[in-house]
C-alpha cells in the first residue's frame, strides 16, 4: 500500500536531526502568553515549566540574558485552526512559520531565532526562485545505498510539494529494480512526469543535509560521480555548478 | 507486506499491534486486510488489530474518512468552543465529534464490515483465532480538551465535546437521567434542582462519562456480532505526542525548529497512569503509544529509554504497557531492548506486582478533579488511581481507601455499594455535599445513625464512623473544594489523616523531589523499588525507610545505567546486599532508572488482614445470594440478620 504522505519516510530524509543529550547551547525561550501570563514555555532542551502561570515580565526580569519570544494565545489558536486547511504536515509547518509572527520579544535578535526552522537544501531549492526554471510538475526520486537504505519519491507541482511516499516498485522485473535508469523510467511513465533520480550514499546525504550550504559539495560530487544523478541533465548540472561555485 | 513481516521475524518480533485505518478498510477493494492477515497467519505471528479511531495513526487524518473529517458540522469543540486540533503528522486535522450522527453511522457500519471480514476469515482459517486479536480503545473522548486549560495541568478544565450535536445529546440525556425515580423523590419537582444552569458543568461530566461508556459498549457489541470467537481486548490508548495539553508546546517546537519537550512528555505518563478506565467488559488496560512521527523520535537516546522504562513501569505494572513503532524500537541498543523485555516479562509473569491501595472516584475521568485529587496524588504517588465507576473499585482486591470526589452524584445504590465495600475492612471517604439524591441522603444518614462516630475538625471538619470491619469518613464540602482550589495546608492534613486511618503508607521515601519512585511487591519476597531520575543532571539523594532493611541491586531483572548505589559510608561494589540500615545514599544518573530489591519489609500481616476481610465480604454476599434464591421475598433486613 502506497501512502500519499509517507511522513515516516519523509522525516528520515529531511528531519533526521536528533537531540544531543546535555547540550549546553543557550537557545531562545518561546512563550505562549494570555495577556502577560505565561500559558506555555518552551526552550529546546530545558525544562522551564515552573514558569507557567507567572508573567512574562517576571521571566524576562529573572533571565535578562536570554532572548524571549512571545506569541499571543488567541493568535496561536487562530493559526493552528487555519493550518488544518493545508493538506500535509510539511506545508502546515511552512504555513505556521510564515504566519506566526511574534507579538513581542525581549531583544531585537528574534530574526536569528526564527531562522532555526528546519530548511533542507533540497526543499529550499524547490521553493525558491529556481523553482521557476523547473517543470510545472516533476518528481524527485532519492535512493540511498543502492536500495539497501531508504528511498523516497517526491512530487512537486508549481513549486509546492504535493506528495511524498516510498514508491511501489513491485511492478518492475526484479533485475530492473537494481538499475537506476530503469527505475527512473518506470516512475516517469507511471506518474506521467519528468523524474530526477538521486542515487546516493547515506553518508553523503546526511552530510549534505547538515550543511548550511552543501552546494559546493554537491557540485563536486556531480563532477566526480555523474552516475548518481539519473538522468544526467546538462541544464541541471549547469544550475548546480552555478549554485555550488558562484552561490547563486 | 510479506517481506516487511519477514524482516520483523528476523529481528525476533513475533507479535505486534497494527492500526486499521478506517479510510483504507472502507475502500479496501484489493482485500489488503485479508492478505495481511493471511501473511501473519502463514508466519505464525500474532497481531493485535486496533480498530477504534485513534490519533497517531500513520495515515492522513489518522485514518479517518476524509469526507467525515472535512465536514465542518462534524467537528468537535472543546469547552472554550474552539476546534480540537490534533497536531501530529502526516497532517494536523480537527477531531470529529463522536456525537455527530454522520460519524457514528459510518463508524458502526465500518465495525460491522470488519466483523464480517474477521468472521469469514475465522471460518475458513480456524488457526486465525490464535493469531489475530482485536483491540478496541477509548478513542477520542479524552482529547476533547482546551489547549489553554490543559497547558498547565494535562487534564485541566472540563473535557468534553461542546459541539451542537453534543449539546443536543446532552439535553436529551439530562432529561432522561433526572426523570429516574431516584431524583424525583419526594416529589417530581425535586428533579428540577438537578437541571439548573449552575449544575451544567457538573452534569456535563457524568454525561461525557456515560456517553463514553455507551460508545465502548456499542463498539464491543458491533465487533462481536459475527466473530464472537475472536478475542477482543479493550485498551485505553494514550498518545502523548498528540495530546491537547501539548498543542502549544508542539507549536513552539515547530516554530523554533527545536525538539520535543521531554519534561512534559515524562509528566504526561504519570497523568495517564493515574487514570483507570472501565471498558465494556473489564478494566481497560492502559497503554502509551510512542509514535515515530512526533517529538519522541527527535529525543536523545537516553531520554527515549527513560520514557520507555517509565511507561513500562507505570502502565505495564497495571496490566497495560506501551506501543512503539518498530523502527524506533529496533533503533535502540540491543542491551537496552533485552533489559526492557526482561522487565516486561517480570510484569507479565507477576514477578513484580503493583498494588493500588487508594482510589479516587470522580464523575469524569478526563476532566479536572480539583485540589483534593492533586494532593492525594502528590502524597500517595503511583499507588493512587482515579476511577469513574464504582464497579471498578469493587473488583479491586488490594485497595484500602476510596475517596469520593465532592462533585460525584451520590445515589442510593452508590451509598449502599460504598458502605458494603467499607465493611470489609476498608476506608471510604464520602463528601457531605448537595449532590445526593434524597434517597441517598436518607441512606447515608441511616448508616451514620447506626454507627459510632468521632467528630474531627482540624480546619477541615469530618466525621469518622466505624462500619463493620472498616471505616466511613464523611467530610464537609467547603465551597472552595468544588471544582476550584482550596486551602492547601488544611487539605494536606486531611489527606494525611485519611491515609493514616486507612494504614496506607509509602514503604520508603526519597530525599529529593526530582526523583520519583515506583514500588512493586516481588512474588517471592520483599519489594522492588525503581528510582527514576528524569532530570538532565545526576541526583544524589537519600532513600529512607522506617525500619532497617537490606537492599540490593535488582540487576537480574533490569540493569541500570551505570548508577552507583551506596550506603553511608559509600560501598564500592553495588551488587551484593549491603548491611541493613534505614537510610541509603543513592547517585542516580541523568535519565537513570535505578532498580533496587528491598528485603525486610513485610506485607504479610496487611495482606492477611485484607484477605480475611475479603473472604468475610464474599461469604456475606454468597450467603445473601443463596438465601435470596431459596427464600423468595427475602430482601429487607437481611443485612442486620447476617450481622
Amino acid at each position: 500500500m502506497e501512502l500519499t504522505y509517507d511522513w515516516k519516510g519523509f522525516q528520515n530524509f529531511f528531519y533526521s536531526r536528533k537531540r544531543v543529550a546535555n547540550s549546553n547551547a543557550v537557545v531562545p525561550i518561546y512563550l505562549v502568553v494570555d495577556g502577560r501570563a505565561i500559558v506555555t514555555v518552551f526552550s529546546d532542551g530545558e525544562d522551564l515549566s515552573d514558569w507557567v502561570g507567572s508573567t512574562c515580565d517576571e521571566l524576562i526580569a529573572e533571565l535578562p540574558h536570554r532572548e524571549v519570544i512571545l506569541y499571543d494565545r488567541e493568535k496561536v489558536d487562530q493559526w493552528l485552526a487555519s493550518s488544518v486547511d493545508v493538506v500535509h504536515f510539511y506545508d502546515q509547518i511552512q504555513y505556521l512559520s510564515q504566519e506566526a509572527k511574534p507579538q513581542g520579544m525581549s531583544k531585537s535578535r528574534h530574526k536569528n531565532a526564527l531562522q532555526a526552522v528546519n530548511k533542507h537544501f533540497l526543499l529550499s531549492l524547490t521553493r525558491g526562485g529556481w523553482a521557476r526554471l523547473f517543470p510545472s510538475t516533476y518528481g524527485i526520486y532519492i535512493r540511498l545505498d543502492h536500495g539497501q537504505g531508504n528511498s523516497l519519491f517526491l512530487v512537486f507541482q508549481r513549486g509546492k510539494l504535493q506528495t511524498f511516499h516510498i514508491p511501489d516498485l513491485s511492478g518492475m522485473i526484479s533485475d530492473r529494480r537494481k538499475n537506476p535508469e530503469d527505475i527512473v523510467k518506470f516512475l516517469s511513465e507511471r506518474y506521467l512526469m519528468p523524474v530526477q533520480g538521486l542515487f546516493l550514499n547515506t553518508s553523503e546525504w546526511v552530510e549534505w543535509s547538515e550543511l548550511a550550504n552543501p552546494w559546493p559539495k554537491i557540485a563536486a560530487c556531480l563532477k566526480r560521480h555523474r552516475e548518481k544523478f539519473v538522468p544526467f541533465r546538462w541544464s541541471l548540472a549547469f544550475l548546480i555548478t552555478l549554485k555550488g561555485h558562484l552561490g547563486l | 507486506m510479506g517481506s516487511r513481516l519477514d524482516e520483523l521475524l528476523k529481528q525476533g518480533v513475533i507479535q505486534f499491534a497494527a492500526f486499521i485505518p478506517w479510510q483504507v478498510a472502507e475502500s479496501d477493494i484489493s482485500h489488503s486486510l485479508n492478505r495481511f492477515l493471511q501473511a501473519v497467519i502463514d508466519r505464525r505471528m500474532k497481531v493485535y488489530l486496533i480498530l477504534s479511531p485513534e490519533v497517531g495513526v500513520h495515515y492522513p487524518n489518522s485514518g479517518l474518512p476524509k469526507d467525515v473529517v472535512s465536514r465542518k458540522e462534524n467537528s468537535a469543540q472543546h469547552s472554550q468552543f474552539g476546534k480540537v486540533v490534533v497536531n501530529l503528522p502526516p497532517n494536523a486535522f480537527n477531531l470529529p465529534s463522536l456525537f455527530a450522527p454522520d460519524f457514528n453511522k459510518r463508524y458502526y457500519s465500518f465495525l460491522n464490515r470488519l466483523d464480517g471480514i474477521l468472521s469469514d476469515l475465522s471460518k475458513t482459517q480456524p488457526q486465525m483465532l490464535s493469531s489475530v486479536k482485536t483491540v478496541l480503545t477509548g478513542s477520542f473522548w479524552k482529547y476533547y480538551r482546551s489547549p489553554f486549560l490543559s497547558a498547565h495541568s494535562p487534564f485541566g478544565g472540563t473535557c468534553g465535546d461542546y459541539s451542537s450535536h453534543a449539546a443536543l445529546a446532552f439535553r436529551q440525556k439530562t432529561e432522561s437521567f433526572f426523570s429516574q425515580k431516584e431524583f424525583m423523590d419526594p416529589t417530581p419537582v425535586a428533579a428540577n434542582r438537578w437541571k439548573t444552569r449552575s449544575l451544567e458543568e457538573l452534569n456535563r461530566r457524568w454525561f461525557y462519562q456515560q456517553s463514553e461508556d455507551v460508545f465502548r459498549n456499542r463498539s464491543y457489541q458491533s465487533i462481536q456480532k459475527k466473530s464472537s470467537a475472536l478475542d477482543v481486548f479493550e485498551f485505553e490508548l494514550f498518545t502523548p505526542e498528540a495530546d491537547t495539553s501539548l498543542t502549544y508546546c508542539n507549536f513552539l517546537q515547530m516554530i523554533s525548529g527545536g525538539h520535543a519537550d521531554f519534561a512534559k512528555l515524562s509528566s504526561h505518563i504519570e497523568e495517564c497512569a493515574s487514570r483507570v478506565a472501565m471498558a465494556s467488559q473489564s478494566v481497560a488496560s492502559s497503554f502509551i503509544h510512542w509514535t515515530s512521527m512526533g517529538g519522541f523520535r527527535m529525543l536523545a537516546e537516553a531520554e527515549k529509554q527513560f520514557l520507555i522504562l517509565k511507561s513500562l513501569l507505570l502502565l505495564g505494572g497495571q496490566g497495560g504497557g506501551l506501543l512503539i513503532d518498530e523502527s524506533e524500537w529496533l533503533s535502540l541498543s540491543k542491551n537496552f531492548r533485552n533489559r526492557a523485555e526482561a522487565l516486561a516479562r517480570s510484569l507479565i509473569q507477576n514477578e513484580l506486582q503493583m498494588r493500588t491501595q487508594v482510589h479516587y472516584l470522580v464523575p469524569h475521568l478526563w476532566s479536572h478533579s480539583g485540589i483534593l485529587w492533586e494532593e492525594l496524588q502528590k502524597k500517595a504517588g503511583p499507588q493512587a488511581k482515579m476511577i469513574s465507576t464504582l464497579d471498578l473499585v469493587v473488583r479491586e482486591k488490594f485497595s484500602q481507601l476510596l475517596i469520593v470526589d465532592p462533585c460525584f452524584i451520590m445515589t442510593r445504590e452508590a451509598v449502599q455499594k460504598l458502605t458494603a465495600w467499607a465493611k470489609a475492612g476498608r476506608v471510604v471517604v464520602v463528601p457531605r455535599s448537595q449532590f445526593y439524591s434524597e434517597s441517598a441522603r436518607l441512606e447515608l444518614e441511616q448508616v451514620m445513625a447506626q454507627t459510632k462516630k468521632i467528630e474531627v475538625d482540624l480546619g477541615f471538619p469530618f466525621q469518622l464512623h466505624a462500619i463493620g470491619d472498616g471505616k466511613l469518613v464523611v467530610y464537609d464540602v467547603l465551597d472552595q473544594l468544588i471544582l476550584k482550589d482550596g486551602p492547601l495546608l488544611v487539605l494536606q492534613n486531611f489527606i494525611n489523616t485519611v491515609l493514616s486511618i486507612a494504614e496506607v503508607e509509602n514503604s520508603c521515601r526519597l530525599g529529593d523531589s526530582r526523583l520519583c519512585q515506583v514500588t512493586f511487591e516481588q512474588k517471592n519476597h520483599g519489594i522492588a523499588v525503581f528510582v527514576l531520575n528524569g532530570s538532565r543532571r545526576q541526583v544524589s539523594a537519600d532513600l529512607l525507610f522506617k525500619h532497617n532493611v537490606r537492599i540490593s541491586d535488582l540487576g537480574s531483572v533490569f540493569s541500570s545505567q551505570s548508577a552507583s548505589l551506596a550506603q553511608s559510608p559509600p560501598v564500592e561494589d553495588a551488587h551484593p546486599p549491603v548491611e541493613p540500615a534505614n537510610r541509603f545514599s543513592l547517585d542516580v544518573p541523568p535519565f537513570g532508572v535505578l532498580p533496587l530489591s528491598i528485603e525486610g519489609l513485610s506485607f504479610q500481616e496487611l495482606r492477611e488482614k485484607q484477605a480475611a476481610a475479603r473472604i468475610s465480604e464474599e461469604t456475606r454476599v454468597s450467603a445473601q445470594l443463596a438465601a435470596a434464591s431459596e427464600l423468595p421475598g427475602l430482601d429487607e433486613g437481611f443485612e442486620e440478620l447476617w450481622s
